[in-house]
């Protein structure tokens, strides 16, 4: 279970593979604004941040993987520019 | 959910192989960098290069970094030396002494335990620092051909990430840009994963490559990504780390600020290949270097052709109108890049001749040594074969002549007695068939006499009595190639030393080849060598089980299908399906591989499989993409059916390949008894 809809968050746990890509983005999709909850999320693979990086969701918490808190959470915050 | 040991068997034979290998290479290479103490002998450098490089390869089939961290800075440093890039001084001696020590130390608690021992990871972090140290003295700048004080100008890409940096380091920056391929997830890299191991991050930024695509017909699985990044590691760790996308980046060096003047030197490919070529060149048939002009001249044509399409689309041509055109590109450049490969391949050919060269001094050494007479006739030097297969087959050859030499000729006496010239008479012959090569090595000698094996065999109790004396002649004379056979056995000065034939056939099968052996009482013995003559790359299909990936050879693969599970019936000897009117096996590869299975799905997953005329199906979790790659064998894995080696993910990792044949065949007997 890395990728799973919990009340108005969609929440990201442990090591995200390739596969979880498809079901977060429909998650995200269904679920117009909701947020993305990612502190229990231990790696994500590319394909996750892509989706994260074009749907742009308010992330909730840090990110558990430090890689991704250090260098990816400034490129994913939400932005009017989208 | 089972609470079984998850990974089973396959992973215990995997260390223990993994542990007998580490053992041998370890002291090989510890004695050879003794010898090298006195004086830098580039062919002992090498062998100890090579054996540090084989134990990386194997390490990294398991889960163990700090021993593969430590490893590969062995190898890095060794390889400097090899190069001539840095002297091989005591300093460089001792750390790799110290390295040996420590995988020495970590093999036996392997074997013990399965896990590295505590205390691994600082002891590694510290011997990868003193191999840093070594490999950039002075300022900190690392010794490199690269021209010293190099440096690119500042590229557009590369600009905004530069001004942004709030705290420039004191010494270079590598930029680099890197652009994945759209497939690239199918083929199993992950490209965030690449940068995450660049530990001197400095700067990273995302955006999307192309425009997006609206969010309802966003594909997930491809990438339209540009990563751009700064980093203080040098060039040389960049592109180590970026090699397998080496044709989806550029890399830029950066100069300090205060040295940011115009660069001394045309900034040069950075490729290790260039890096070489001070001190390693390459006689290549003028022939040669037309062709790959010829088709470097056909590739730049097709980007263009492709470069006209993007044009295309870029201008809002509607996308897909465009798919022909593209696809027609795609394999355009497909089919060129194939040729490409091929022809280059071609490059690393050389003739055997260079390696067949230095045996007859050696072998009148050793006859001698062993009161013989024997004359060599060598064949078929002509022969071309991969640069490293031959470098790889002299070590082994020496073994078979000596042999040949010590157990196969007779003294002179015998032979006159027995009408036969004094002389013994010794044929080293290459010939080319097809794809590989065959190398033989014959003796006109005594043969191999069955009932000495044997009775070697049963007093080294390798086997029992009962299957010993079942065996057959051929299965008997195959005995040779058992570990343990010959260690001791072989009881001459020339060719007790610890290795037997069983070193002979695993050499070969590091080389991807085989070993046969054919003997007659009294008319002699020839050992032949059947090895790839190139590096082929495998087309595979990736298939995932559980949290892995495994590699099938796609020419093995028929169809790939999914069957509702009620489609699939069990009929007495296993459950079968139909599939285009024919009836055909199912297996799970869960159950080949002797792995817990997951739940079934409602649809399973075949790939459905070619053995000559049979088809089996074998159901996997999930089909994962495609893969071209060079499959390695496993070295000393020849008991474990139904592997064929490993091969690189685009991400580094290590992948297992299946070898239809083996994986299925096994099967095949146990149910058809």
């Amino acid at each position: 279970m890395s990728v799973r809809c919990d009340g108005g968050l969609i929440r990201l746990e442990g090591p995200c593979p390739v596969e979880e890509a498809e079901t977060l983005a429909a998650l995200l999709l269904a679920h117009p604004g909701a947020g993305v909850e990612w502190s229990g999320c231990t790696g994500m693979h590319t394909a996750l941040v892509q989706v994260l990086l074009r749907l742009r969701p308010p992330l909730h918490g840090s990110c558990g993987d430090p890689f991704a808190a250090r260098w990816l959470a400034p490129l994913l915050a939400p932005s009017d520019d989208g | 959910m089972g609470d079984g040991p998850p990974t089973g068997d396959l992973t215990a034979d995997l260390i223990a192989d993994f542990v007998a290998e580490a053992r041998e290479l370890v002291q090989a290479a510890a004695e050879d960098l003794l010898a090298l103490d006195g004086a830098a002998d580039p062919a002992v450098l090498n062998r100890v290069f090579r054996a540090v490089h084989t134990l990386k390869g194997s390490a990294a089939l398991f889960d163990w970094p700090a021993l593969l961290a430590v490893l590969h800075a062995a190898e890095d440093g060794l390889d400097a030396a090899r190069a001539g890039r840095r002297p091989l001084g005591t300093d460089l001696v001792d750390v790799s002494l110290a390295t040996l020590d420590a995988t020495s130390r970590w093999t036996e608690a392997i074997a013990a335990t399965g896990a590295l021992p505590a205390g691994a990871a600082a002891e590694s972090a510290r011997l990868v620092d003193r191999y840093r140290g070594l490999l950039a003295p002075a300022g900190g700048v690392p010794e490199h051909p690269r021209p010293p004080g190099p440096a690119d100008p500042v590229p557009g890409w590369a600009a905004g990430l530069l001004s942004g940096l709030s705290a420039r380091p004191d010494g270079a920056v590598t930029a680099l840009r890197y652009l994945p391929r759209a497939d690239c997830f199918f083929a199993g890299n992950d490209p965030l994963g690449l940068v995450r191991r660049l530990p001197g991050l400095l700067a990273l930024d995302l955006a999307p490559a192309a425009p997006w695509p609206p969010p309802e017909s966003l594909d997930v699985f491809a990438c339209n990504l540009a990563v751009t990044l700064l980093t203080a590691d040098p060039p040389e760790t960049v592109e180590a780390v970026f090699r397998l996308v080496r044709d989806q980046v550029t890399v830029a060096v950066l100069a300090p600020p205060s040295e940011a003047g115009p660069p001394s030197e045309p900034p040069p490919e950075a490729d290790p290949a260039s890096s070489e070529a001070a001190t390693r060149t390459l006689r290549v048939d003028a022939g040669r270097i037309d062709a790959l002009v010829a088709l470097a001249d056909d590739l730049a044509a097709a980007r263009a052709a492709l470069g006209a399409v993007t044009a295309q689309a870029a201008s809002g041509t509607d996308l897909a109108s465009l798919v022909p055109a593209l696809r027609a590109s795609d394999d355009r450049i497909g089919r060129l890049s194939a040729e490409l490969h091929r022809e280059a391949v071609g490059l690393r050919l050389q003739p055997l001749a260079r390696v067949f060269r230095r045996f007859p001094r050696a072998l009148r050494d050793i006859a001698r040594g062993l009161g013989k007479e024997v004359a060599l006739t060598l064949e078929g030097e002509a022969t071309e074969v991969d640069r490293d297969v031959a470098e790889g087959l002299f070590e082994p050859l020496l073994h078979l002549l000596r042999n040949a030499v010590d157990h196969g000729i007779e003294p002179p006496e015998t032979r006159v007695r027995a009408g036969k010239p004094a002389a013994g008479r010794i044929r080293l012959r290459a010939e080319s068939r097809g794809e590989r090569i065959v190398v033989s090595v014959s003796d006109d000698g005594r043969g191999l006499d069955p009932d000495l094996i044997r009775a070697r065999a049963a007093a080294r109790g390798l086997m029992t009595p009962a299957a010993l004396a079942a065996l057959d002649e051929a299965g008997v004379i195959a005995l040779i190639f058992t570990p343990g056979f010959s260690t001791a056995a072989a009881i001459g000065t020339v060719s007790g030393r610890g290795v037997g034939m069983d070193a002979v056939r695993d050499a070969a099968s590091r080389l991807g080849g085989a070993c046969t052996v054919e003997s007659r009482p009294q008319q002699g013995t020839t050992i032949r060598l059947s090895l790839p003559r190139a590096q082929a790359l495998a087309r595979l299909l990736l298939v995932g089980l559980g949290p892995d990936l495994y590699g099938l050879p796609m020419e093995a693969v028929d169809e790939l299908a999914r069957v509702p599970r009620e489609r699939i019936h069990d009929h007495g000897p296993g459950p079968v399906t139909v599939l285009r009117g024919r009836t055909v096996p199912v297996l799970s590869l869960a159950d080949l591989l002797d792995l817990p299975r997951e739940a079934a799905s409602a649809e399973a997953r075949l790939a459905v499989l070619r053995l000559g005329d049979a088809r089996a199906a074998i159901e996997v979790d999930r089909f994962a993409g495609r893969l071209d790659g060079l499959v390695r064998p496993l070295p000393g894995l020849a008991a474990l059916p139904g592997l064929a080696g490993t091969t690189l993910a685009g991400d580094g990792r290590v992948l297992l390949v299946l070898d239809p044949d083996t994986l299925v065949g096994g099967w095949r007997e146990e149910r058809m008894p």
